[in-house]
């Protein structure tokens, strides 16, 4: 009897079981579930809008909607734009999108549970940071063709550089379409002039001078504290002070260095050679720490440097020119007296602009309709209208364009900021504006770093990560535990020895093994 | 063994009593022995195309990098010591609340009591890492503003190992002990008070009564849910730790539990294979400790024993 009850429910497990494999796999044959034909008189549209005279359009008598998935937390007014967008879409490629937005709070959990949850969607930003090449190898994107492409999005094929197309590829194959534009990280400090002006400082040309301006914070400004450093921009002074300033470049993103002048692209290897440069750095920042230039609380501060600094609390913070120009455009209209600077810090050394895969789109391979996809894409890559509509907002609601081309923002752009909403992957440089009312010197940095750009092939590293993953995990362990306080100058005891542990903990963690994997794809890629 | 008709009698004999009993065997199908199968992914290197079965084997990589970093054992052993004496600190507070509550006098004692000590429990741990950080931090903390104040000077509580496991100990019992000391309340309340007015007339202190009385009738309770917590003694509580710990290099040897140092390593990578084996790991664990503590107790008093 006791025996029976026991299997009981093992038997309608069993059944249940059963049940469920079956209805799953019932449930994959309707994949092709048709949406009604909308005879309505969008059809010859296409052609209409001026876009496209092809001779043999594609086929977009079915009317679809496109789901298309962004990151980042919207913009108040992004419904309205996007509503705007779909009426005009409705008639060119009789289509309707709907945006979804993952916010940056908790997008990467999100990001990949997408794919593997089989969500539908369509569309979906991919970047390099967004470990596009790892998910492309594990099959997460549609495979564009060279014949899809310029059957369905011919202007992209026709008219955007090879050198674009190119970076979206991974061992030949086609996965995103990358952003349309040379865009270059110009990463600096954001400090107050009020400030430098009253204890005299001129400029902030080196982190010397920055940590002059430190010092006199600190002594003289009782209840502020210099510099949060918390975030992203303790990152900023190891990635300028440390690759920067002394042309080093990561290929892939992988904390691996290599010297941009050296053509062979060896890895410069911290476990055989310490590297006095960063325990100079280190010192430095255990200097600082202990003066009181950096908060005692910059490893579990919940405040970011940018918000400490609009609140007043601290005087400076390290960010990209971009951010920098917003912060100049929120203290201007709050605290106009303040009068934010920013000072690049890399102002003589060669400089690498950012791969077009920085930000790009990707198709879902389990998407029903990956031409009309590719066809909003196009749309959005090369047409004017839907480039700087997603970008900057409704045109004279949002913003307008001055007399000599740049962009005006008027007092609605609170409701879609330009570039908020999240339309990085096809950035578009012809279409792109440049603020007309930011930091005085934004268009001489821009110029100057442009003027140093190179380019190099490791731009386009698309590492392959399947062998050294346990690493890499590892690593990252390594990095948050030993290097991160070092950045910050939390040390116990001295500089070196802190540094000697983290590099024997990054032996342990198999450093070596990693540098050899990557450097034989590194020679692969510059055909060594 | 057992011919059909057997079960067809069983059946309509407790038709009922199988109708009452099918939603919790639902749940746990559904939801524990279904996911079962998910398991399969700790071997593999993980497909987007291929799906769960259909990606190909990756034997045991996916276990490296848990031992790679050498951290697995400081890890397994720091996950273990903080349960344990989260399991005892709260088992000693959560007895002695219950016990106090039980006796103490007044109905609006016991009700303020009651009150005050589960309002924590309906806090979420986020709220809690925050207000954590407004007292221990270093520039604005309460905790150091008071000692400066008192003329002696700030202490970096978030640069120094020392003090984290007493404040993680701490919080972790003001948060529970109002909530499961609720179940042993139940127990005390439900002794049959003839035998305290008897142990009274006779002339036994409280403290006689209830060393004697409540807690000789509490011991098969404290054995089941001291069983069942041992069986979670590998699963760190990943909120207690993230939220008020985060990611301060600076404390990791001392508070790094398994789950933590999970989140941090695949955060980026995102890897389903790597993660999955980490669970795998952590459910083997407690399956075993469960096995063997059940055995133990099974062996000394078979009345205690879970099953």
């Amino acid at each position: 009897m006791k025996k029976v009850r026991k299997k009981f429910p093992l038997l309608l497990a069993l059944a249940l079981f059963v049940s469920i494999i079956s209805a799953c796999s019932g449930g994959n044959n309707d994949g092709s579930e048709s949406q009604p034909a909308s005879p309505d008189a969008s059809l010859p549209a296409a052609v209409q809008s001026g876009e496209s005279a092809k001779p043999t359009g594609p086929d977009t008598s079915e009317e679809v909607k496109l789901k298309m998935v962004l990151i980042g937390d919207g913009a108040p007014d992004a419904k309205a734009v996007y509503d705007e967008l779909n009426k005009k879409l409705k008639q060119d490629i009789n289509a309707t999108v709907d945006v979804q937005f993952l916010s940056w709070a908790d997008w990467s959990q999100k990001y990949q549970l997408l794919f593997s949850t089989g969500d539908d969607f369509d569309l979906i930003i991919t970047a390099t940071w967004a470990q596009f090449a790892d998910n492309a190898r594990k099959g997460a994107f549609y495979e564009i063709t060279p014949d899809v492409l310029q059957k369905y999005a011919p202007r992209t094929h026709s008219d955007n550089l090879p050198e674009v197309l190119e970076a979206g590829k991974v061992e030949g194959k086609q996965y995103a379409l990358p952003m349309n534009y040379h865009e270059i990280t110009i990463n600096g400090y954001v400090v107050r002039g009020d400030l430098m002006d009253k204890y005299g400082i001129a400029s902030i040309d080196s982190i010397d001078d920055f940590e002059k301006y430190l010092d006199a914070v600190v002594k003289n400004e009782k209840g502020m504290v210099p510099w949060e450093g918390t975030n992203y921009d303790n990152w900023i002074i190891a990635k300028t002070q440390l690759e920067e300033l002394r042309e080093q470049y990561q290929p892939g993103n992988l904390g691996l260095r290599v010297d941009l002048n050296d053509p062979g692209a060896k890895i410069i290897d911290d476990i055989a050679n310490p590297d006095q440069g960063a325990i100079d750095l280190y010192k430095r920042m255990a200097d600082w720490n202990k003066k009181g230039y950096i908060s005692k609380n910059a490893l579990v501060n919940k405040v970011t440097s940018k918000d400490s600094f609009l609140s007043g609390k601290s005087a400076a913070f390290l960010t990209n020119l971009l951010e920098a120009n917003a912060t100049y455009q929120t203290v201007k209209a709050n605290h106009p007296e303040w009068d934010v600077r920013f000072y690049p810090a890399n102002t003589t050394k060669k400089v690498v602009a950012n791969s077009f895969m920085a930000n790009a789109m990707a198709i879902n391979p389990k998407s029903k309709n990956p031409e009309r996809a590719l066809m909003l894409l196009d749309l959005l890559r090369n047409d004017e209208w839907y480039n700087q509509t997603t970008t900057f907002g409704l045109k004279g609601k949002h913003w307008d364009v001055s007399a000599d081309g740049k962009l005006v923002l008027l007092p609605a752009s609170q409701g879609y900021p330009p570039d908020a909403a999240c339309p990085w992957g096809w950035r578009n440089e012809k279409y792109y504006l440049s603020p007309s009312d930011g930091l005085s010197n934004y268009d001489a940095v821009q110029t100057s770093y442009r003027g140093r750009a190179i380019n190099t092939k490791l731009n386009n590293f698309a590492p392959n990560l399947e062998n050294t993953k346990s690493q890499q995990a590892a690593l990252k362990d390594v990095e948050n535990q030993y290097e991160l306080p070092l950045r910050l100058g939390f040390v116990k005891g001295d500089v070196e020895s802190s540094y000697k542990t983290m590099i024997d903990k990054k032996k342990a963690a198999g450093q070596e093994k990693l540098i050899e994997d990557i450097q034989q794809q590194l020679n692969t890629l510059l055909g060594q | 063994m057992h011919s059909k008709s057997s079960l067809i009698r069983e059946w309509t004999k407790n038709k009922v009593l199988f109708l009452m009993v099918l939603p919790a065997v639902l749940y746990y199908f559904l939801f524990s022995y279904l996911p079962l199968a998910g398991m399969v992914l700790a071997f593999k290197s993980y497909r987007f195309d291929s799906g769960i079965f259909g990606s190909p084997w990756a034997g045991l990589r996916n276990f490296e990098f848990f031992f790679k970093s050498g951290k697995a054992w400081l890890i397994t052993s720091n996950t273990v010591v903080y349960n344990v004496a989260f399991i005892v600190s709260g088992l000693i507070l959560q007895l002695l609340v219950a016990i106090v509550v039980a006796e103490a006098a007044g109905r609006y004692v016991k009700k303020f009591m009651q009150t005050t000590l589960l309002f924590p429990f309906f806090l979420s741990w986020v709220v809690v890492g925050s207000f954590v950080y407004n007292l221990f931090n270093y520039d604005f903390g309460s905790i150091n503003g008071m000692l400066k104040y008192f003329g002696i000077g700030s202490v970096d509580f978030y640069g120094n190992t020392d003090y984290w496991e007493y404040i993680l100990v701490f919080f972790n019992n003001w948060k529970y002990i109002g909530y499961n000391s609720l179940i042993y309340l139940a127990v005390i309340v439900s002794i049959d008070r003839s035998l305290f007015e008897a142990a009274e007339i006779d002339g036994a202190s409280i403290f006689q009564r209830i060393r004697t009385i409540t807690l000789p009738l509490m011991i098969p309770t404290i054995m089941i849910l001291l069983l069942l917590s041992i069986g979670n003694i590998f699963r760190g509580n990943f909120d207690l730790f993230y939220q008020i710990i985060g990611n301060n290099g600076l404390l990791f040897d001392a508070t790094d539990v398994i789950d933590t140092y999970v989140f941090r390593s695949l955060i980026h990578s995102q890897d389903i294979g790597m993660s999955a084996a980490a669970g795998l790991y952590q459910s083997a664990l407690c399956f075993a400790i469960i096995m063997l503590s059940n055995f133990i107790v099974k062996k000394i008093q078979p009345d205690y024993s879970l099953f």
